[in-house]
């Protein structure tokens, strides 16, 4: 076989970032290499620098950053020797880059045209009607009806998924001979990320184009690409074929990452064996729940039926107007009913804008409920906000909130926040029991005693989630509502804080109602499912029913769409 | 979903913003300017004791001293190191009691403002809908005027005094508070810590004082700062036009106009000097909060 | 578009009611009335008969009916000084403020806009530094006492210009103003620099945080990986971004400055407006006082008006609402 020559090869690139007196190495001695017509796929949690390996090829890495060493090789000519207007010859032209948020990614004040004919008169140098009649023809390739009417519209007048196929055009406009795609799908529905996929599958064989697709998603790695290289840290821990990869991991890291991963066909109790990134966290004291002040309670649960939601409605009022035919309102939950029993853990899924969310806070009593009923065992709290017994039930109801960066007060010590809602009600006896609490509650999330004194933003993402489970631990809850806890996490530490969340379910038999867009997610925590869509239920079903024997045409459409990842090496 | 880092690649957060303090600290433009602010300050505070002379104790000016160049020696022996006016009193403790009084008006309207502002301003993120509306609709109305047009007519109708001029500055300024504070704290509201505060099932006065409250008012720290800077030029500019604060409490901006009319004489210091002072305090104040936005701004990504 | 301009004309409708109100108000809180149109030293017959003849002996919604009448046609009173109607007076100098608002904006956008832009783009150079330095200076440098300084120097010292007031005027394309006569420039250019000052400094900040806010978008790093040039991203994506924004905000601070002229035409004894108020507020003149007020808040309602639909004409994305493809 003729050996190929090859596309792109990196080899012992650092970059770094110098802040003041701190210097950081993003990318730490990498070499990376890609055959012309291959899809690689570069693989890591945040922080794991492949984002600025993509910018480093291009030379787009903004200051304080800086490539100190290594050499880029694209088509045997090193990048790294080219002054800025060589350079400029070849992005777009000859390498074109696809980022995150398509939003983001497009002038607001330009029509697609007009961006498109700039790109196409730079790289191509073609101008008029040819230029105008490649743009037209490029719009089609990437799935766009009606080109020539598009070509006028502004970016704004398109949906996510349009505009993502808008970019990827423009990436296309020079007819380069590498696409580095950053995050290409995270920004986008489910049913848009499949579709985007697709999209980029096709073009790359048509075109035989080399790529390379920087992701966080094994998903999305095993749907598109053939080989990939592990990130961690900065440095490539592994790389290889994905079929191997995902079957039978080399590296510590690798097999911790590819544990983390939930399953949508097997259920497991608990994720093993992921250790490596957040480890040291599971040493700490766990608490006897049963002898603590963690396991006395406020309410007294002997029903058997905890949560109990009956024709549950929600309008929001979109435009407002004087006159009533101008007013538009969105109907954002609909005739909802479900309930769920005491140790239950109860999901909902469903897409963004499927009103899962604002079911949540109407059960919390955070939003004003239309109509309908909410019954917090046995008892009718249905817009109650002063009733005194009401308010009791209400407050062994807690919730786990998305975003970890805003769900913590950042001007309050994490003491303060931790022990509020004991100093609030008086449900110690003495400061010095309150800080005991505290400091128990935070071993028991993993966190340690010596978080008290800190704040917020000296946290990553999943330890503020910890935090926050332990100010919701600090209500003693007999419910916990979790909308997306683990969203905004990477996938190593979503898995500790679903373990986590598992085992305090199972200590103190808590209820909870668990709400993801996720279906692996909800595969792995979920007891019963009900599928939202547009603000109705689809289908109320046990786990085992749902994955394996689906009812309604929508729960078959989001099962079709969850990512096959085969993880075997069959 | 922006995804959050595993860990975090800035280690010791405490260590990094006293480092930036520092680093904004030692720049020469903040240093002199916070230093210059001081002394403006002590001056203000300890006029008496620091003027070489009372300007306004009748019983000591003498018309004989008038119109002394800088550096002159008075009537009494002491000297004029600003010369002095038509009527005698020297510049420069006339500079220190004026400035006494701009800083007293600049500082009391900008508090009023900022209490009246923040209140509005709470309120009317705290509740939302139709109470938001209407307030904001006063504040945009009010904003939508010039501030010195306003401050004219309020004090043309008003008449002179201190008092007055305070009340009108702060009539004036009221409506920037607002927004400002509405605008973060809006934004506050949003976040996922109010709603969390909700769910332990706190009370909406626990929750705006120690949730609300302190997560908006950084903003202001800086609006007051750079505000202060504004309304001392408002109100030297109401006193130039004489409309402000009376003859017998000049103002920096009284002391300019009044050697307005000895400037085709020549005696220029008598306008000269007050200016410079002007500016100076103006430019300190000015040149302080720009770098206080800066240090209050985290630009650090977490 | 169209229910938008609408809805905000009647807005402004309805703030300029309110407005006459409120003056309508304070006229009548503030001391009686009847000083606001009579020479306070006139015989107490006099001022009795003057209250009969303006219905002020009347209660006062029938007054205010009578005001808002008066104020429609256009009859706000006679001024004490001058004798002659308030309205008309304020129109004959509004001219003369015009001009020098105008040139002071226009001034301020030649200037301040190309410093500005120049420090966003190179923030870490020592033009940026020294711009950045001089714009502090200029929001802080009291603009009636820089006035007096230029006076000092320009004419008392050098000679080079004219003390104070207006030069000759001159017609061009019906357009009556002193740019067109080169007394009337001589004249015009220290009161318009004076006032452009401080505007200078307020469009080299705007600029230069409007640049470094776009700068850092996503659009226009996408625009880079595409091998756009420096100059092109300047040209076709970082300017209208910025554009907008400063054009809305500068539309406002033109009223500011036809306020603020005021100031600059005390100092410079130009024959504007500002004078005149002034000249009124200090001399007790109060139909002047109110037929200023009311002259300036119908300005402004119709410049805040303009600068909304400039907005909305713009950008494209209040324009073209709805139609999502």
């Amino acid at each position: 076989m003729i050996k190929m020559a090859k596309l792109l090869e990196i080899n012992g690139l650092d970059v770094s970032f110098s802040t003041g007196q701190d210097t950081v190495y993003a990318v730490r001695d990498v070499s990376i290499n890609l055959n012309p017509g291959e899809v690689l796929g570069i693989v890591g949690e945040s922080g794991a620098g492949k984002s600025t390996i993509g910018n480093a090829i291009i030379n787009l890495i903004e200051p304080p950053g800086k490539i100190i060493n290594g050499e880029i090789l694209f088509q045997d000519q090193n990048l790294r020797s080219l002054n800025d207007q060589e350079m400029l010859n070849i992005r777009g032209h000859k390498i074109g880059m696809i980022f995150q948020d398509p939003q983001t990614s497009l002038n607001p004040l330009m029509t697609i045209g007009a961006q498109l004919l700039e790109t196409i008169n730079t790289t191509k140098k073609l101008f008029g009607k040819e230029a105008r009649e490649k743009a037209i023809d490029l719009l089609q390739s990437v799935g766009i009806e009606q080109p020539e009417a598009r070509m006028k519209a502004y970016p704004h007048q398109f949906s996510g998924g349009m505009r993502q196929r808008v970019v990827i055009a423009l990436a296309l406009a020079g007819d380069p001979d590498l696409i580095i795609a950053d995050e290409p799908t995270t920004a986008l529905d489910v049913s848009t990320q499949a579709q985007i996929l697709d999209l980029i599958k096709a073009i790359c064989s048509k075109r035989k184009l080399g790529v390379i697709i920087i992701t966080h998603d094994i998903g999305v790695i095993s749907n598109i690409a053939q080989r990939v290289a592990v990130m961690f840290n900065g440095s490539v821990v592994e790389t290889g074929d994905v079929k191997q990869i995902l079957s039978s991991p080399d590296h510590e890291y690798t097999k911790s990452l590819i544990a983390a991963v939930p399953r949508g066909n097997v259920k497991v109790e608990r994720f093993t064996s992921i250790d490596y990134i957040e480890g040291g966290a599971q040493t700490l004291k766990r608490i006897a729940v049963k002898e603590h002040w963690l396991g006395d309670s406020l309410v007294d649960t002997k029903s058997e039926i905890v949560i109990s939601v009956e024709d549950l409605n929600k309008e929001f009022v979109l435009k407002k107007a004087m006159f009533k035919r101008n007013r538009s309102n969105l109907q954002a939950v609909k005739d909802v009913s479900f309930s769920i029993k005491t140790g239950e853990t109860f999901g909902l899924v469903g897409e963004s804008g499927s009103g899962k969310s604002t079911v949540a806070r109407l059960i919390a009593g955070l939003l004003r409920i239309d109509k309908g009923t909410v019954k917090l065992f046995d008892k009718d709290v249905t817009n109650k906000f002063k009733d005194k017994e009401v308010v009791t039930a209400q407050r062994s109801l807690q919730m786990i909130f998305q975003d970890p960066f805003s769900s913590l007060n950042p001007k309050m010590s994490v003491e303060d926040i931790v022990a509020e809602p004991i100093r609030y009600y008086k449900t110690a006896t003495s400061n010095r029991q309150v800080k005991q609490i505290v400091r128990d509650l935070l071993d028991h999330v993993g966190l340690g005693a010596n978080a008290m004194i800190k704040h917020p933003h000296e946290f990553s993402g999943g330890q503020r989630q910890r935090i926050s489970i332990a100010r919701a631990l600090a209500s003693r809850p007999k419910i916990l509502i979790c909308d997306e806890p683990t969203s905004a996490l990477d996938v190593s530490v979503q898995a500790h804080i679903l373990n986590l969340l598992k085992d305090l379910q199972d200590e103190m038999n808590l209820t909870m109602l668990f709400i993801s867009h996720d279906l692996p997610v909800i595969h792995q925590m979920c007891d019963r499912i009900a599928v939202m869509r547009q603000g109705s239920i689809c289908e109320i079903a046990t786990t085992n029913d749902l994955f394996n024997a689906p009812n309604h045409s929508y729960s078959k459409h989001l099962i079709k769409l969850m990512p096959k990842i085969n993880f075997s090496s069959s | 979903m922006k995804k959050m880092r595993a860990t975090p690649v800035i280690k010791e957060n405490n260590r990094k913003s006293t480092n930036v303090i520092l680093k904004n600290l030692s720049q020469p433009a903040t240093l002199v300017s916070g230093v210059l602010l001081f002394l403006i300050a002590l001056c203000a505070i300890f006029a008496p004791l620091i003027a070489p002379t009372n300007p306004y104790d009748l019983a000591v000016v003498s018309i004989m001293d008038g119109r002394l160049a800088p550096g002159e020696t008075m009537f009494d022996g002491t000297v004029a190191w600003f010369g002095t006016d038509g009527a005698g009193r020297d510049v420069l403790s006339a500079i220190i009691f004026g400035l006494r009084t701009s800083l007293t008006v600049a500082v009391c309207s900008a508090l009023i403002a900022l209490t009246i502002g923040l209140l509005v301003g709470m309120t009317a993120a705290f509740f939302g809908g139709r109470v938001d509306a209407f307030l904001m609709r006063i504040v945009d109305i009010q904003l939508s005027f010039p501030a010195i047009l306003v401050a004219l007519v309020l004090l043309a109708l008003l008449g002179k005094g201190i008092d007055k001029v305070i009340i009108a500055l702060a009539i004036v300024q009221w409506a920037i508070y607002a927004r400002t504070v509405r605008a973060s704290a809006i934004v506050e509201r949003r976040k996922e810590y109010i709603e969390a505060a909700n769910c332990l099932g706190l009370s909406s006065f626990r929750i705006i004082w120690k949730h609300l409250l302190p997560n908006s008012i950084s903003p202001l720290i800086v609006l007051a700062t750079l505000q202060t800077a504004h309304s001392i030029s408002i109100e030297a500019t109401l006193s130039f036009l004489g409309v402000g604060v009376p003859i017998t409490e000049p103002s920096l901006g009284s002391l300019i106009a009044n050697g307005f009319d000895y400037i085709l004489s020549g005696a220029y210091w008598i306008t000269f000097f007050p200016g410079i002072m002007l500016l100076a305090t103006v430019a300190a104040i000015n040149i302080f909060g720009d770098h206080l936005r800066v240090l209050l701004n985290p630009r650090l990504s977490k | 578009m169209l229910t938008f301009a609408i809805k905000r004309i009647m807005q402004s409708v309805v703030v300029l009611f309110v407005m006459s109100l409120i003056v309508f108000s304070m006229i009548n809180l503030i001391g009686d009335p009847v000083d606001m149109l009579v020479n306070p030293e006139s015989l107490p017959e006099e001022i009795d008969r003057v209250r009969q003849d303006f219905g002020l002996d009347q209660p006062v919604h029938v007054q205010y009916w009578k005001f808002l009448a008066g104020a429609m046609s256009g009859d706000l009173g006679n001024s004490f000084i001058f004798g002659r109607p308030a309205l008309t007076l304020i129109i004959e100098r509004f001219p003369a403020t015009l001009e020098l608002a105008t040139s002071a904006l226009i001034i301020a956008i030649i200037v301040g806009l190309p410093l500005g832009i120049y420090a966003g783009l190179n923030p870490d150079g020592w033009g940026a530094r020294i711009i950045m330095g001089g714009s502090v200076l200029g929001i802080s440098i009291p603009t009636f006492w820089l006035g007096l300084m230029m006076i000092i120097v320009f004419s008392v010292l050098l000679g080079w210009l004219p003390v104070s007031g207006r030069g000759e005027t001159a017609n061009f394309l019906g357009i009556e103003s002193s740019v067109f006569t080169l007394d009337g420039l001589r004249h015009l250019i220290m009161p318009a620099i004076n006032l452009a000052l401080f505007k200078i400094s307020v469009v080299i900040r705007l600029a230069r945080a409007g640049v470094e806010e776009v700068m850092a978008l996503d659009f226009i790093k996408f625009a880079r990986a595409r091998g756009l040039s420096s100059q092109r991203i300047v040209r076709s994506h970082l300017l209208p971004n910025i554009l907008i924004p400063i054009i809305t905000v500068l539309a406002i601070e033109f009223g500011t400055l036809i306020a603020f002229a005021t100031v600059t035409e005390s100092v410079f004894a130009w024959p504007g407006l500002g004078k005149l108020v002034i000249d009124a507020i200090v001399n007790l003149d109060r139909p002047i006082v109110v037929a200023y007020l009311l002259f300036v808040v119908t300005l402004f309602l119709v410049l805040n008006l303009i600068v909304d639909i400039i907005y909305a004409a713009l950008d494209p994305r209040v324009r073209l609402q709805g139609d999502m493809l």
